[in-house]
């Protein structure tokens, strides 16, 4: 706690990403003398070029995403044309089969069918549905809403719940820290579609507070929307928990605390924005992965969504939905990056440095 | 509330005659599983207007929890008893929270070591300081920006409008502890407690913050500094106040107290600070280390050529922006078998990347370097290994260089494996090793991480010696360490070049450290020599103005110490 | 502060006992926890009252009692026999995807951090791209490939989740690669060869525990997501995620046919991470 270097200390490490040379030259131009400039942090790319070259990336994630699973996908095995006929019950005739082979383009080569898809994406044409026979997107565009809804929303109450874990439980005396560290703990390890079935049975049949199934109303969306937080919001607050609490010892809360601000205030104006970075770049990922993992809260719940017509379409190798779910959650993790990214800069308005070794 | 201009500003039931601050028999104990453990033992303190008490001590030592005490931000669990403990005349003993917040920040400012942790990162500096303003309810928005411009420049900072959007990141070191100043002081407090103010700062920084720290003295402001390194302290204070393990050994009067000290600890820590005219004489009390000779083994290097030769050395890097520096250009140096070459520099001289070139673990892009006759650049790694072990280094935290895996005892191991010795005689040469650097035997099953700094160099200088070299490169190999300890670790580098005719390439940022243990003397600045010559030349009769300034923005102990 | 930190225990005769009094409470129930598991997978038959597959149309939906533990199930099945028979398979599925998560995601990562730029940046923006997909959609779209199936199972969780793992492990190599102890086994002299084995691969593979035991649950989790889903093991399978899935269809009369196999799982994967954390908290020092 003394000031010199005490023996139990290690010197701070540079970021990682950055070796030890390059870090001694911006030192150069401060070492030049005390009213010198800041020191140079090094280039300062211009942001629209920047934000282009982020846009270019997000695009070629997303062509990467598209390819792999088209072809991935042509691994399946079985014909589809027999999938689009009614599985294998159906006995179709050869040319029943050849007709509708060259009705979805399969006579064609791979190739050209990938480049048939890849400019049917660009024209916002993602296929024919081999089950339903009704153009993807048709089929698809009535269960990306309340997908969309569950996910945000399932989002919303998971940073609710880590950051109300975060400010009530950590650094309020031992009893309460140890709370927090077993419900985070708790939370990270129970299994949504479980915990939906104990909401389902605690809330819906013994209490009827809220409907057993459905997308009605937002009433209805609460229960499911818990179910995929609980687990999230366990993962949140072991990342906010822990970097709140190192916020709390660094040095300039004592400095804040020195100028009279209160212990609330400190946690609030100060080591509440350093606690959530990390929250904030976990959350792509999570917003990716809820939206494909709403489907165990949408069995549960009986909700329509994205995530019930992947397995539906899994089960029944429909690939053209399978193919166009990838694709939207690829782009809804794609953008919501993006949009992270812009959001973590707010929080953090230093320079891009770690962005650029990360 | 609006009125917080001058330093007079005080509660009007104080009598006048009342010291700023006066503390009786502080102890201070914390909460420690189910005991607790005292860590300040009936301190007492005293400083009036205008003047400076100094807390000197080591680490661990109290003088940091004794300085919180003061803001009433001991810590949690901290239990903190005295029978005075007044700031400005006003009983602090039992103040409650909301109390204690209407003091910090306006009647005593409080500041930290660096900045660039001490100042939130994620806000700007004007933000920082106007906080403290907003806490206290100082005037509306415009009054504050100014008063926030106005603390800047009172501390010394340029261009105050810009600084004041700037976050602390992106300033210097120097301007990052004048904003730091600034945000403690913008309200005229009549206390100001700096804790470690200069603390890893190049020296001529420090000077200025020295300054800086005077100058608010002259005001009228009473300053507590606490310091590890008594001629900061030697340079503000007028009074001084020797901690150890929690209780004052010493205190009086600078003059008086490092004049003529009494306490045998004090005279040990005064003794332990290397000076010009201590060179050669032993730093501190340990009893010299009895040398082993060390088994002759097939000389690979020439005893007559110098250990190290570099001639031109350049190295130039290329960023991530593209843009390539030089950052060490045309250096040449000799390093003579047996003696010591100190390389001294402010940060960004370029004096590490020179001993990584020297250690032959980055190729220079220009210019050539050989040990002992040797050529040691432009060579493969696998023509360089069997030279090796002949060059070895101890770092300023060597923590970083220890595989984590390993306990003392293996890091000894790897090393005397590395060198190819006999396997049979581990056991004997490791306890040998252990001895030679003044390693306790129940150290050697210990990891690193839970061994003091001090037995962390011992442990690096070990490792080094294991492959009997002849040449150490020393980087920072005492700068994070208690002036003690430092002395214990420069007095062992002393006795191991004496038995051993080693030879040191040592490189610091501390002229009094390089003074004492060097020959010769490189004074590196922006990547290029500036001067060179014996020790005693370049330290009495520096010939170069940048060797002039930096040495005279050292504070030195006054000249009568003993 | 020195003076605070904890004098080191000294070598003695009950180092064990001392070890044992420091950790926490929770720590060794969750060992204990994970014993039972482990024994329960190793024999079930010492711990089952009833025969798992035993079906007893008489005794069908019984409430937990005395004589049922957890109840019985449509069938009348012993639903506590029934959830120990299925932890050897949970146990198997959970270690078997942590396994392939780590072997794929550690060549991925490993490989990337030690072979030069061009090399990184390319499988790298490989790891990139898998780590779009998320986990639980990378597993479904390997199902869709391969089909349904306990094997596949495995494969699909381990896929899942191997991204992750290569990143976290590009991470850790890439910190290797340019600790200062590798630099100094490098002025030690000590070869090429060496390095990489004897420091470069201890150092990366060193938190690999760590990872593995908290993966474990997670895996667990992850696989009977899937059987739930009916992609999993087959229903006559005492598999937890397929008996929470079948248990589903009598919520409203029997709530514990669903819920105690969930219990299962969450205790399970409960265990594991409590103590994949306390093993990283003990070695965090260490693993820098």
């Amino acid at each position: 706690m003394s000031g010199t270097v005490s023996p139990g200390s290690v010197p701070e490490i540079a970021d990682p990403g950055v070796d030890a040379q390059s870090v001694q030259v911006p030192a150069a131009a401060s070492a030049a003398g005390f009213s010198a400039p800041a020191a140079g942090r090094g280039s300062r790319p211009n942001p629209v070029w920047r934000i282009g070259a982020r846009l270019l990336g997000a695009l070629a994630v997303l062509f990467a995403v598209v390819t792999l699973t088209y072809f991935a996908l042509k691994l399946v095995p079985g014909d589809p044309v027999l999938a689009i006929l009614g599985g294998g019950g159906a006995a179709p005739s050869d040319a029943t089969v050849a007709a509708v082979r060259a009705q979805y383009g399969l006579d064609l080569p791979v190739y050209q069918q990938y480049l048939n898809y890849l400019a049917g994406v660009f024209r916002g044409d993602l296929g024919t549905s081999y089950i339903f026979k009704r153009p993807v997107l048709e089929y698809l565009g009535p269960q990306i809403w309340p997908t969309l809804q569950l996910t945000l929303a399932s989002v919303a109450l998971a940073w609710l719940i880590s950051l109300a874990l975060t400010l009530l439980t950590v650094r309020r005396g031992r009893v309460a820290d140890a709370i927090g560290n077993a419900v985070e703990v708790l939370f990270a390890a129970i299994p949504p579609f479980w915990i939906g079935i104990i909401l389902l049975v605690v809330f819906s049949f013994t209490l009827g507070w809220f409907p057993v199934a459905g997308n009605a109303d937002l009433r209805a969306l609460v229960l499911p929307a818990l179910a995929l937080a609980i687990p999230l919001a366990g993962f949140l607050a072991q990342v906010t928990r822990s970097s709140f609490a190192e916020a709390l010892d660094q040095p300039f809360v004592l400095s804040a605390r020195a100028r009279g601000a209160s212990t609330t205030g400190v946690r609030i104006r100060h080591a509440l924005r350093h606690a959530l970075l990390p929250g904030l770049e976990l959350s792509g990922w999570a917003v990716g992965s809820l939206i494909s993992g709403a489907v165990v809260a949408e069995v549960i719940f009986s909700r329509q969504g994205l995530g019930r017509a992947l397995v539906d379409a899994i089960v029944a190798r429909d690939t053209p939905v399978v193919l166009a779910v990838v694709v939207f959650i690829a782009l809804v993790y794609v953008v919501v990056n993006i949009l992270v990214e812009l959001l973590v800069r707010v929080v953090d308005p230093r320079l891009i440095r770690k962005r650029a070794a990360a | 509330m609006t009125q917080i201009l001058t330093p007079t500003d005080i509660p009007a039931e104080t009598p006048v005659a009342s010291p700023l601050l006066r503390v009786e028999n502080l102890n201070i104990s914390f909460a420690v599983g189910r005991g607790r453990v005292d860590v300040v033992h009936d301190v007492s303190l005293s400083l009036d207007r205008g003047r400076s008490l100094a807390l000197v001590g080591e680490s661990g030592s109290g003088k940091t929890v004794t300085a919180r005490s003061l803001l009433g931000l001991s810590g949690d669990g901290a239990r903190v008893l005295a029978d005075r403990r007044e700031i400005l005349g006003r009983d602090v003993r039992k103040l409650n929270d909301k109390q204690w917040r209407g003091i910090r920040g306006k009647h005593v400012g409080f500041v930290l070591q660096d900045a660039l942790v001490s100042l939130d990162p994620l806000r700007t500096v004007g933000g920082e300081i106007e906080e403290l303003l907003k806490l206290h309810r100082f005037g509306d928005k415009a009054e504050r920006h100014a008063r926030v411009i106005e603390a800047l420049t009172r501390a010394g900072v340029p261009e105050p409008e810009l600084r004041a959007r700037q976050r602390s990141g992106e300033l210097s070191g120097g301007l990052r502890q004048r904003a730091l100043i600034a945000q403690a002081t913008a309200l005229n407090p009549e206390l100001i407690i700096a804790d470690e103010p200069t603390t890893a700062l190049d020296a001529t920084v420090q000077a200025q913050i020295l300054d800086l720290l005077a100058s608010l003295k002259a005001d009228g402001a009473g300053v507590l500094l606490i310091s590890h390194d008594l001629a900061v302290v030697s340079a503000v204070a007028d009074e001084v106040a020797v901690m150890k393990e929690g209780r004052i050994v010493e205190s009086g009067p600078v003059e008086q107290v490092f004049g003529d000290p009494q306490h045998a600890y004090t005279k040990a820590l005064l003794a332990a600070v290397p000076r010009a005219h201590a060179k050669g004489t032993r730093l501190s009390a340990a009893a010299p280390v009895t040398a082993i000779a060390r088994t002759e083994r097939a000389a690979k290097l020439d005893p007559s050529a110098p250990a190290i030769e570099a001639v031109g050395l350049r190295k130039d890097y290329t960023g991530p922006d593209g843009i390539t520096r030089t950052v060490v250009n045309n250096v040449s140096f000799t390093l003579e078998t047996g003696t010591t070459l100190g390389i001294v520099g402010e940060s960004g001289s370029g004096k590490s990347t020179t001993a990584r070139i020297a250690l032959g673990l980055t190729e220079p892009t220009a210019g050539t370097v050989s040990i002992g006759g040797h050529a040691w650049t432009g060579l493969s790694e696998r023509e360089r290994a069997p030279f090796r072990r002949e060059i070895q280094v101890v770092h300023q935290d060597p923590l970083s260089s220890f595989d984590p895996r390993f306990t003392v005892q293996k890091i000894l191991r790897d090393a005397l494996r590395a060198a190819g010795t006999d396997r049979a005689g581990h056991p004997a040469r490791i306890a040998e090793l252990a001895e030679q650097v003044g390693l306790a035997a129940a150290v050697l099953d210990r990891h690193p991480l839970t061994l003091s700094g001090g037995q962390r160099q011992r442990v690096a200088i070990a490792r080094a010696l294991a492959l009997e070299p002849r040449i150490l490169v020393l980087d920072e190999p005492v700068s994070a360490l208690d002036v003690s300890i430092q002395a214990q670790v420069l007095d062992l580098l002393a006795d191991l070049q004496t038995a051993f005719g080693l030879s040191y390439l040592f490189i610091s940022h501390d002229l009094g450290v390089i003074h004492h243990v060097s020959d010769r003397v490189l004074v590196l600045s922006d990547g290029e020599v500036v001067e060179t010559g014996s020790a005693h030349e370049v330290f009495t009769n520096p010939r170069q103005t940048y060797t002039q300034t930096l040495l005279a923005s050292v504070p030195s102990l006054p000249p009568h110490t003993r | 502060m020195s003076v605070l930190s904890a004098p080191v225990t000294a070598r003695s005769r009950n180092r064990f006992l001392a070890e044992l009094a420091r950790t926490p409470i929770t720590v060794i129930i969750a060992a204990v926890i994970l014993a039972v598991i482990l024994l329960a997978a190793i024999w079930p038959s010492l711990l089952q009252s009833h025969d798992p597959f035993g079906v007893d149309p008489q005794a069908n939906l019984l409430p937990p009692s005395p004589q049922h533990l957890f109840g019985t199930d449509q069938s009348g099945r012993d639903i506590f026999s029934r959830i120990i028979e299925g932890t050897r398979q949970s146990l198997v599925v959970g270690v078997g995807a942590t396994l392939v998560g780590l072997i794929i995601g550690g060549l991925l990562g490993i490989t990337a951090a030690l072979s030069g730029p061009r090399t990184d940046a390319v499988i790298s923006r490989i790891i990139e791209v898998l780590y779009a997909f998320p986990s639980l959609l990378l597993a479904l779209l390997f199902i869709a490939i391969a089909g349904t199936g306990v094997t596949t199972l495995v494969f699909a969780v381990g896929i899942g989740t191997a991204p992750g793992y290569a990143r976290i492990l590009r991470v850790q190599t890439v910190k290797v690669a340019g600790s200062g102890y590798l630099e100094a086994s490098l002025a030690l002299g000590w070869g090429p060869r060496h390095r990489l084995w004897h420091t470069i691969v201890p150092n990366v593979v060193r938190p690999l525990l760590i990872l593995a035991t908290l993966g474990v649950g997670q895996a667990i989790v992850w696989a009977s997501a899937l059987s739930f889903l009916g992609l999993g093991a087959a229903p006559p399978a005492a598999e937890w995620g397929t008996m929470l899935a079948d248990g589903r269809n009598f919520i409203q009369l029997a709530w514990w046919i669903a819920v105690f196999p969930g219990l299962a799982i969450t205790v399970t994967a409960l265990v594991t991470t409590v103590l994949g954390r306390y093993i990283q908290r003990r070695t965090d020092g260490v693993t820098r």
